[in-house]
């Protein structure tokens, strides 16, 4: 794990649980110690694997083989909604908003799960791929709405929390990205 | 008997190839279904082109360039290429032509469709390599196949036997993939301190549920997810023992209570069936395309080529 991965809010919200249930035992923790602790075990046994696998590597690469996975290590309390609006004069509509069947628009190729690896896995920045899977959603959304002047791809990211839990109504817009028709 | 001998013997007994045929049927098909829905959602071009072609990729993401593109000039018909390439490799593998060959052109096809868009390649693509790799070696094609039709005049081959170590290798990454699955479940909300809420906060994720879950936060519903979630973690724990239930199965003459009753009651099944509802219920509530699909053809491998034929005699006794 990187420094960026510590500042992201669903790992924070896991390492003070975590933090939390060690300190119910009466062991004291602050959190860069835990941190130390955990970029210690973390970089010596990645750097020990890559270097086991080193002279599979040629061969992993070509046939698109290995043993890389995690179904669902850690459940995202903190997810994040695909969501696309376009301008009309001075109104903003939402057209597209993913799992949600009032605003239908692209949801098939949204919910595609090669699609959705393209979205969901963007991080820091928006740029590169994410930037050109906007630009393909604006081209799309341009075709079926003649009347939008710009489309803005975001992603609204909220919390989820346990049913006896305090919602806190948490909604942070992200990776927002706008193509104005003029564009081309 | 020693162990070494046994671990040779394990690996180097033959068997029936059914159970390795139907697997490379069922995985090549649903990819198949998968990559027709990339051709009629319009996703070839930004799936498999290059950046100049109007492709997705990030040129600058790139450690090295991926070879299909520094063979062939990228352009729009270059990613249908690529598409169609791998569609006729499937439908070959499908049908059982040229079985090896055509398995081996999937794998090496479906590679550069990963490192191409690597964010568009998921965990269960890869799994799926690992397999076609494994059944490229396999004598899969000797039965329900055009080779088999075409060696022996029968589409049902002559009978002849093929090596039991690609299916064995197979039950392995499957075991393997499910319990390093499962050690990776470090997330606090699938322990018990976290009411093993797991299963509820993952169905909330709009990215991957079908539908609205929120009504899950009612009794019982919501206690049915912890369920849920704790015989999932339960269940890829307990991996492991299907190599024991497996070794039991290969030495029935040594004996013993816990032998006989694993083989009486058919326990692997029982593990296996814990692992269909499993899938199904992801197949019913999540939107992850082929995964579960995918995963349940792998199951065909658990069955031993001999149990196929009682099956199939069953069915056609009723």
């Amino acid at each position: 794990m990187n420094e960026a991965s510590f500042s992201r809010p669903e790992v924070r919200e896991e390492l003070q649980r975590w933090m939390g249930l060690v300190e119910a035992l009466g062991i004291p923790l602050d959190r860069s110690q835990v941190k130390s602790l955990v970029k210690s075990i973390g970089g010596p046994v990645g750097r020990a694997r890559w270097r086991a696998m080193k002279p599979f590597r040629g061969i992993f690469d070509l046939t698109g083989t290995g043993q890389g996975w995690a179904l669902f290590a850690t459940a995202d309390s903190h997810p994040q909604r695909l969501e696309v609006w376009i301008g009309v004069g001075d109104e903003e509509v939402l057209v597209s908003r993913r799992a949600d069947p009032a605003y239908p628009h692209l949801a098939r190729e949204l919910a595609f799960r090669r699609v959705r690896g393209v979205y969901d896995s963007v991080t820091g920045k928006p740029k590169g791929t994410y930037r050109r899977f906007t630009r393909w959603v604006a081209e799309r959304t341009f075709e079926a709405y003649p009347e939008a002047e710009w489309v803005r791809v975001q992603q609204v990211r909220t919390h989820t929390v346990l049913p006896w839990e305090k919602e806190d109504g948490q909604e942070v817009v992200r990776y927002a990205l706008t193509h104005e028709r003029s564009d081309g | 008997m020693s162990p070494l001998r046994y671990w040779v013997g394990l690996w180097n007994q033959v068997e029936h190839p059914r159970s390795l045929a139907l697997v490379r049927i069922a995985l090549a098909l649903i990819l198949l279904v998968d990559l027709l829905e990339v051709a009629w959602l319009d996703l070839v071009v930004p799936i498999m082109g290059a950046e100049e072609a109007g492709g997705w990729p990030d040129p600058d993401a790139y450690k090295s360039p991926p070879l299909y593109y520094t063979l062939i000039e990228p352009s729009v018909g270059a990613a249908w290429m690529l598409w169609g390439s791998l569609v006729a490799a499937l439908v070959a593998t499908a049908a059982g032509f040229a079985t090896p060959l055509s398995l081996l052109a999937v794998v090496l096809l479906y590679a550069q469709v990963a490192l191409i868009l690597p964010s568009a390649d998921r965990g269960i693509d890869m799994l799926m390599r690992n397999i076609f790799l494994v059944l490229a070696f396999s004598g899969c094609g000797r039965w329900a196949s055009v080779d088999a039709r075409l060696r022996t005049g029968s589409w049902w081959g002559d009978g002849a036997d093929a090596p039991s170590w690609p299916r064995r290798l197979i039950i392995l990454q499957v075991l393997v993939m499910y319990f390093t699955a499962g050690v990776q479940k470090i997330g606090y909300t699938w322990t018990p301190f976290g009411h093993f809420g797991a299963l509820y906060i993952l169905l909330q994720d709009p990215a991957v549920a079908r539908t609205d879950f929120s009504w899950l936060a009612a009794t019982p519903w919501f206690q049915l997810t912890q369920l849920g979630t704790a015989v999932t973690l339960l269940w890829e724990w307990s991996t492991p023992i299907m190599l024991l239930f497996f070794y039991y199965r290969s030495t029935p003459e040594r004996g013993g209570r816990l032998r006989a009753w694993t083989l009486r009651y058919k326990l692997h099944l029982w593990w296996l069936a814990v692992g269909v509802f499993f899938h199904l219920g992801i197949a019913v509530t999540m939107v992850l395309g082929l995964f579960p699909w995918a995963m349940l053809g792998t199951y065909l491998a658990f069955v031993h080529p001999e149990e196929w034929r009682a099956v199939w005699r069953r069915i056609s006794k009723s």
